[in-house]
């Protein structure tokens, strides 16, 4: 099968109008610190976020008019939810708790003492800071024959890639992953992960 | 002691302060004068939006780097007290004085990679 696949370090964000870039990678980039040496295999899509938003922050005509395109972040329903999510169960708690893993409702959500509310917060206001690199896409939901998803998914294939893939697929959007079962005919994907380089 | 007025709109060109390479571009003027020991006041007047990546990457990074002069020699101004943007700097100094707590953030993160 052919797949489009584009290693992350030849992708130009000036050559696209519009790039999905998936939760995991939105959380890095709004919540990495540098203060730890933990290993960070994920900065250069920290770069490549970064460049997105940067080519957005110019205003001025003069730079605007010899920009190829100022790629927009398309941002959906699911994408959000996605993201928050994600923050809250796997680095906030983490972060509160101290230890990889708890239960998120008893020690976490409901625990009176802790920083959910305040890390809630903090996530949410920091996707509403990029607000201007943003571009809402409605996913046509029922166009999309949604039940008719539940028989490709499997072992392989979950149920969000596979939304994203078919969504992207028919807006002719590309994606940025790191997840090495994002392989799909249909969707660009821009990425470092090694196991789906192998598929170029 | 003099006291240089950082402004932030000036340094990184937009009011946009969302990225860690524009909190890089802070870090790296205000190093250079902590590094002399001089005072700092990092200006965030015109600042539309902010973000934690970028409050990791400026203020954190100067608090990790000079932990133990940062808190006498940097002034933050034109920041409301109590405010969610308040709350991002001093997160961003707790985590970068706290190594342990910082390390399992990271961690957390990389593991969304794995």
């Amino acid at each position: 099968m052919a797949y489009n696949i584009i290693r992350l370090s030849d992708f130009d964000p000036e050559n696209f109008p519009q790039i999905f870039i998936d939760a995991n990678i939105w959380i890095a980039s709004l919540e990495n610190n540098n203060f730890s040496s933990t290993d960070k295999r994920f900065n250069p899509y920290i770069d490549k976020f970064d460049a997105i938003v940067n080519l957005n922050t110019h205003t001025a005509p003069k730079i605007v008019k010899k920009l190829k395109n100022q790629p927009k972040i398309v941002m959906t329903n699911m994408l959000v939810s996605e993201t928050i999510n994600a923050y809250l169960r796997n680095v906030a708690m983490k972060q509160f708790l101290g230890k990889p893993n708890g239960n998120f409702k008893k020690e976490y959500r409901e625990e009176r003492y802790s920083d959910y509310d305040k890390q809630l917060k903090n996530i949410v206001t920091d996707i509403q800071a990029l607000d201007f690199t943003m571009a809402f896409v409605d996913d046509d939901y029922s166009a999309m024959c949604p039940l008719d998803f539940l028989n490709e998914i499997n072992r392989d294939i979950d149920y969000n890639d596979l939304y994203y893939a078919k969504l992207l697929g028919k807006l002719g959007i590309p994606i940025m992953t790191d997840d090495r079962d994002f392989l799909f005919e249909n969707v660009t994907v821009i990425t470092n992960n090694q196991e789906l380089l192998k598929h170029r | 002691m003099n006291k240089n007025v950082l402004h932030i709109e000036s340094i990184i060109g937009t009011s946009n302060a969302v990225i860690q390479k524009f909190g890089n571009q802070v870090f790296l003027v205000a190093s250079g004068l902590l590094s002399k020991d001089q005072s700092i006041v990092l200006d965030f007047s015109g600042i539309t939006n902010l973000t934690s990546g970028f409050c990791n990457a400026s203020v954190g990074k100067l608090y990790s780097v000079f932990p133990k002069i940062a808190k006498s020699h940097i002034v933050i101004t034109n920041i409301e007290k109590p405010s969610i943007w308040n709350d991002k700097i001093e997160d961003s100094i707790g985590l970068a004085l706290n190594p342990e707590k910082a390390k399992i953030h990271d961690e957390a993160i990389l593991a969304l990679f794995e």
